[in-house]
């Protein structure tokens, strides 16, 4: 299988007036063409910020960041970012909002807005095309945000919690779409997130990080699962055992951490 | 129950429903006569009491000693001067304060040091009670139109530059996080993000002007002036002619009240067509 994303010792620290902080030590992972990689980790871990060091927004303190063996950078259009919330614009229609990344990477062609409209009616939103984004469901909005990243044709997606801001039903019928969407379209995506029914329900193999500075706590395959849409997993007796297992290795990143305060304090 | 509904063709509405509406148009119906009412009973007030010399209309002018002194103005072709100079003064440093101030504020979003080095000037010079530049202003700007636009504007810019800047700086922070993530340039982020987002802000700010601008223009009309509504009211006050500061001022107050309805319509029509609400 090829790779499409390689982190090579990656760290990376903040620095802000008070403190610097380092958020990513030593982080080596990769991903593979088509696969879905889920990233869990405790609230706070670094998790958005490995989404930014991938698409390149962030460059790293130190390592290298390679997407289809070229060094990350945000104006290529290798990655495509899907944010937590749609961030929909209320005063663009859904097609100019899908239209928007086209418009600013200057790709705004007869051919490629027949593509997003194509994608629009691929997944039932054809009609909505006129619409404004409050005249849509949430569940909607999230899938019009995917196919506005879907329309850029990028190698690899970042999907930065995108169904945290869902209310639980929406949430997973969404999922499920997303699920057949990313499937069909045969994209490789990172998935961050810190619900682990959510990560083994969608992912093909989920890396579990420790708290921060994070890196590669532990390594979960999910590939048995692979026939299997995202509700169907839920409902598989093997489901809680992964979900056990993910859960064990997060507590053990907190107790560690708590041992670790207790002596300092 | 069909039947009726195919005859009049109208949406089936509850009676409960019905009542609620007229109730809500009684009530639309009490506002508007009181609203007149207040205003014709004052006029009748004022009048009884001027004609009855229960106060003085010599000091106090009356409802028919400004209307005669407003026919005076029309016939001498007064008035329609006074006000085209007000009016053209008025809407001249309107335009200039919010054109300079938008401006002024995206270059200040655009350079965010600058920003950070000139915000106490602009702080101090919005607080300052722009009247004090009144002596500058007649000897730089000499005691003609220029003088007056430009206190309108000393009265007006700097609440628009703070105004507007404030509400560029903001744009949700994931706003700016997916420009970020579609790698759009500053100028991107500016005119796609930034400048839409905040029209519905920057007509607020046109609705805070069109008073802010009145102010400015009487005010430089009361410091230095041949003509317009101020150098009436000025005028009529050193005469002791109080039907004539009287009639001006309720000239003003109805232009300005123009004014501020134009720039509300103006913001409904935008933001219908931005689909903003």
């Amino acid at each position: 299988m090829n790779t499409v994303l390689q982190m090579q010792n990656v760290s990376l620290t903040y620095h802000t007036l008070k403190n610097e902080t380092q958020a990513v030590k030593d982080l080596s992972l990769e991903g593979y063409e088509g696969e879905l990689l889920g990233i869990v980790g405790p609230s706070g871990c670094g998790k958005t910020t490995i989404l930014s060091l991938l698409s390149g927004i962030l460059s790293p303190t130190r390592g290298e960041v390679l997407i289809c063996n070229q060094k990350a950078n945000c104006q290529s259009n290798l990655t495509g970012y899907m944010l937590q919330r749609d961030e929909l614009l209320s005063w663009r229609t859904i097609l100019n909002n899908v239209l928007l990344g086209l418009e600013i990477k200057k790709q705004k062609t007869p051919e490629k807005i027949e593509y997003a409209v194509s994608l629009l009616e691929k997944y039932n939103l054809k009609e909505f095309k006129d619409f404004y984004p409050n005249q849509l469901s949430g569940g909607m909005k999230q899938r019009v945000a995917l196919i506005r990243t879907l329309v850029l044709e990028p190698k690899l997606l970042l999907l930065d919690e995108p169904f945290s801001a869902l209310d639980f039903q929406t949430r997973l019928n969404v999922v499920e779409d997303v699920y057949s969407i990313l499937k069909s379209e045969g994209k490789s995506a990172v998935f961050v997130t810190h619900d682990i029914s959510e990560a083994i329900s969608m992912c093909d193999r989920v890396i579990v990080l420790s708290r921060r500075p994070c890196s590669v706590k532990a390594e979960i395959d999910l590939s048995p699962l692979k026939e299997y849409t995202p509700l169907k997993r839920r409902e598989l007796p093997v489901f809680s055992g992964y979900f056990d297992s993910i859960w064990r290795s997060l507590q053990d990143t907190k107790e560690k951490e708590n041992e670790k305060e207790i002596t300092k304090n | 129950m069909k039947k009726r509904l195919l005859k009049t063709n109208a949406p089936d509405i509850s009676a409960e429903h019905a009542a609620y509406l007229k109730g809500q148009k009684k009530k639309n119906i009490i506002v508007t006569l009181a609203r007149a009412g207040i205003l014709v009973f004052v006029i009748l007030l004022w009048e009884i009491l001027a004609r009855t010399g229960a106060i003085d209309s010599f000091i106090s002018s009356s409802p028919s000693r400004m209307l005669s002194c407003f026919v005076d103005l029309v016939k001498g072709g007064e008035l329609a001067k006074h006000v085209g100079i007000t009016l053209w003064e008025t809407v001249v440093s309107f335009f200039l304060a919010t054109t300079l101030g938008t401006l002024t504020a995206v270059l200040l979003w655009w350079f965010e040091s600058v920003r950070k080095i000139l915000e106490p000037y602009i702080v101090v010079l919005n607080a300052l009670p722009k009247i004090a530049l009144g002596p500058i202003i007649i000897i730089w700007m000499g005691t003609d139109q220029p003088a007056i636009i430009t206190m309108a504007l000393a009265i007006s810019l700097f609440i628009t530059i703070l105004n507007t800047l404030s509400g560029f700086l903001s744009v949700e922070k994931s706003k700016l996080m997916l420009m970020k993530t579609l790698g759009a340039t500053k100028w991107q982020t500016l005119t796609k993000l930034v400048l839409p987002y905040n029209l519905p802000n920057i007509i607020d700010a046109l609705k805070i002007n069109v008073g802010m601008c009145w102010v400015g223009t009487i005010m430089g009309e009361y410091l230095v002036s041949h003509a317009g509504l101020g150098y009436l009211i000025i005028y009529g006050g050193q005469i002791f002619k109080l039907d004539l500061v009287m009639t001006s001022t309720v000239i003003l107050c109805f232009l300005a009240g123009l004014m501020y309805y134009a720039v509300a319509l103006l913001q409904k029509f935008v933001s219908k067509k931005l689909n903003l609400d």
